[in-house]
């Protein structure tokens, strides 16, 4: 591969020179105080944007930093839009929702700045997976800063696309600092690209201030990715001109070292070279019209405050409340692999990711009898899907949910397994900040199509870290939806639903639940999220709960009954989040008792939302407050009798409601 | 009016009012973008602010004011003569 020609040289000073004359620009309107927040700059890393850009088309897609300007001009962005997000505008990219930490541009394959460092790493590998199990060709950017390389997610990600081998390209901008602390003594090796050797993959060092240095390592690194090479790390060395932000005191370099770092221009030699004519004159007026233009445009709308937040429901109208009738029984085990199988049939975008969920299969062929998940949820999909649709994973919660979340960006609908919840500590960040923030932050440009799937619950003497339920930790995420079903019929249903949804949703299979049995529809159906389900009708108090919870409370209700004369509803919430506040406040305001069963620790729980959200809905109805049995306010023990006393029981929510009747005030 | 107008910037995410520090340039000096030509102090903390443009300095307030972000403190103007036309009043 040769160097880039004169018109590509021509192009790239163009680029390099709106990114300039951009960034100039932010520095000096942000001086004036009316742009709110704060905003790094791309100074001194212009010719990595252009170079690496100049070989990406609109369907490429790049994940970019905090210091994003230069990707998003480079990939095409326009100025007016970019400013107006600055801005915090109705007008701009993401409706204001992001500004400048949180750009994107998904009609430009940008698939956003993060302000999460090493946030977008592992995106950018799922969207080159998504680019591999669609073989259409398009390949993912990385840019990130050498802080980044020092995060975790970066080693996973790197570990990833190397297995995968995927068409993927970590460029790393190195400014020689993160924030104030400079690479020397943050990092191990003198040049971060020798790292990409202990993944096995192409490591360049490029001079990232040389735009024809850049141009021609990410021709080759663009071009092996596409042919099916595989992955390559390139290392862009450049000088970070100014601050770490727009008025950083810059207190950790003297005054001479930033009058150094400021005289270095990486657009010069080519400025001595090539005449683009007035071309920057164009940009400045350009950019005259962005400013005046974002500076007059409406802000969003303060009784818009939560859209975007959760995704809309599937199209169509909303699937019955209850799953059809059937004569047929099967356990919950299996309703939940009949829900992912049948997914799977309908939808070819549909793939499965996890550790073990096929099992023993990742050295292909003969694939039969593979283990298929831990609890064998996903046992014989191998076979009907191949291991492209069905992906076995190292054991890296974040990079390959990450992965997931980025091929959920990039056309793909994955359903991950992540195991025990009490691994998604592990992932948190993919979860929290990446897949429930994106739709939001992003100003609805996109959606966030994966389904995360989690084992829950307590009983089966794991000890504290194969026993959680993390009810309030999911449902206390406001981009997520959060069911948690109890019998095999809404374990189908609920999964099913999961998969057709738009948004990230989070399915908690409670363990205990597994192997029980139930009436199981043979056919494929939807059943809605957000909707609870009266389980037994009952007069006197209403029980509520969810998952393994709702057996407890069925035994109650009986025992209740039999012992006491007294009539219990049990409701199954069946989703945590949303609640369904209806079905809840009807319900407790008949019967004017509630009791709400929880397996979660009880500070900040669901039970004390449901609690609160009952008593603000139907106070005046009430005969007495609204009860919560949760389990102990303690990691899950081990030892058996402290286990037990850990959990909630039929009987302490037997004992719950004889107390609300007996202090009953109306 | 070609001159630039040189203000007391917001840094970072502080809002609240500037203190101009002290002059590191003359009046009248010639100033080239990039070069620290004042001090100020902004939640505590001092920090140099560069010149953005090249040019000759017009100073219009004295170290100690402590001003809103956005207050003109001083104008950078492109050419020798235009200064003196400035410095010399209306
Ligand atoms: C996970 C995380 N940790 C810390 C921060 C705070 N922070 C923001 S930028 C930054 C430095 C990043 O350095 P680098 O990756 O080299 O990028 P650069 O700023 O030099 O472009 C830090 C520590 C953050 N935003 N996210």
């Amino acid at each position: 591969m040769t160097g880039p020609d004169r018109e590509a040289l021509e192009r790239g000073l163009r680029v390099m020179t709106r990114i300039r004359a951009f960034e100039d620009r932010v520095m000096r309107e942000f001086a004036k105080g009316d742009m709110p927040g704060f905003v790094h700059t791309y100074h001194g890393s212009e010719p990595v944007a252009a170079g690496v850009c100049a070989h990406l088309t609109d369907a490429d897609m790049i994940t970019s930093t905090h210091r994003g300007h230069g990707h998003c001009i480079a990939k095409g962005c326009d100025f007016e839009p970019m400013v107006a997000e600055l801005y915090g505008r109705e007008t701009g990219l993401c409706r204001g929702r992001g500004g400048s930490m949180h750009i994107a541009d998904f009609a430009r394959g940008i698939l956003g700045a993060n302000a999460i460092v090493g946030g977008g790493i592992s995106l950018a590998v799922g969207a080159a997976l998504a680019a591999r199990v669609l073989s259409d060709g398009r390949v993912a950017v990385s840019f990130f800063g050498d802080g980044a390389a020092n995060q975790g997610i970066f080693h996973e990600s790197l570990n990833l696309a190397a297995i995968w081998r995927l068409p993927v390209v970590f460029v790393c901008e190195n400014n020689g600092w993160a924030e104030s602390t400079p690479v020397s003594y943050s990092t191990s090796v003198a040049d971060i690209a020798e790292r990409a050797a202990a993944y096995g993959i192409d490591g360049a060092v490029v001079d990232g201030s040389d735009y024809a240095a850049v141009h021609e390592a990410a021709g080759r690194a663009v071009e092996q990715a596409r042919a099916g090479g595989g992955p390559t790390l390139i290392e862009a060395k450049v000088t970070r001109v100014r601050g770490h932000y727009v008025g950083d005191p810059e207190q950790y370099r003297s005054r001479e070292q930033r009058r150094a770092a400021r005289t270095a221009d990486p657009l010069a030699r080519l400025r001595a070279e090539i005449d683009i004519g007035d071309y920057e004159q164009q940009v400045v007026a350009e950019l005259d019209r962005a400013y005046e233009s974002a500076r007059a445009a409406p802000w969003p709308d303060p009784a818009q405050v939560e859209r975007f937040a959760r995704s809309d429901p599937p199209p169509g109208p909303e699937p019955a409340s209850d799953p059809p009738a059937t004569e047929r029984q099967g356990s919950y085990l299996l309703a939940v692999h009949e829900a992912i199988a049948s997914a799977m049939r309908r939808d070819p975008s549909v793939i499965i990711l996890g550790e073990d969920i096929a099992g023993g299969a990742g050295l292909g062929p003969p694939l039969e009898g593979a283990m298929g998940g831990t609890f064998g949820t996903t046992k014989g999909l191998i076979e009907e899907f191949g291991p492209d649709r069905v992906r076995d994973t190292p054991i890296s919660e974040a990079g390959f949910v990450g992965a997931g979340v980025g091929a959920a960006l990039a056309d793909l609908r994955p359903v991950i397994d992540v195991m025990w919840a009490s691994f998604a500590p592990y992932c948190f960040d993919q979860i929290f900040n990446q897949a429930a923030k994106m739709r939001y932050m992003f100003g609805g440009q996109t959606d966030v199509p994966v389904v995360l799937r989690m084992a829950v619950g307590a009983g089966l003497r794991a000890g504290g870290h194969h026993s959680d339920t993390l009810f309030s930790i999911f449902a206390g995420i406001p981009g997520l939806k959060v069911v948690a079903p109890a019998t095999p019929a809404d374990a189908k249903g609920l999964m099913a639903r999961a998969v057709a949804e738009n948004g990230p949703v989070v399915v908690l299979e409670h363990m205990s639940l597994y192997r029980t049995e139930g009436p199981l529809p043979a056919e494929h159906y939807e059943l809605p999220i957000g909707r609870a389900r009266v389980v037994e009708p009952g007069d006197d108090v209403t029980l509520i709960a969810a998952s393994a919870g709702v057996v407890m409370a069925v035994e109650a209700a009986e025992a209740l009954r039999s012992a006491h004369g007294i009539s219990a509803e049990v409701v199954d919430l069946r989703t945590l989040s949303p609640l369904d506040v209806d079905t809840l406040a009807e319900s407790a305001g008949r019967t004017g008792r509630a009791v709400v069963i929880d397996e979660s620790p009880p500070r900040c729980s669901v039970a004390s939302e449901v609690a609160a959200t009952v008593t603000e809905a139907v106070f005046d109805r009430l005969r007495a407050p609204v009860a919560r049995v949760t389990s102990a306010c303690s990691p899950v023990p081990f030892s058996p009798p402290l286990e037990d006393a850990h959990l909630p029981t039929a009987d302490r929510v037997v004992s719950a409601v004889l107390d609300l009747v007996g202090r009953q005030t109306k | 009016m070609t001159e630039h107008e040189v203000i007391l910037p917001k840094t970072g995410i502080y809002e609240g009012d500037v203190v101009l520090v002290e002059w590191l340039v003359d009046e009248g000096a010639r100033v080239s973008a990039g070069e620290p030509i004042f001090v100020i102090e902004s939640e505590k903390v001092e920090m140099d602010i560069e010149a953005d443009t090249d040019g000759w300095l017009h100073r219009e307030a004295e170290p100690g004011l402590e001003a809103p972000i956005g207050t003109r403190i001083g104008v950078i103007c492109p050419t020798e003569a235009e200064h003196r036309q400035i410095a010399a009043g209306p």
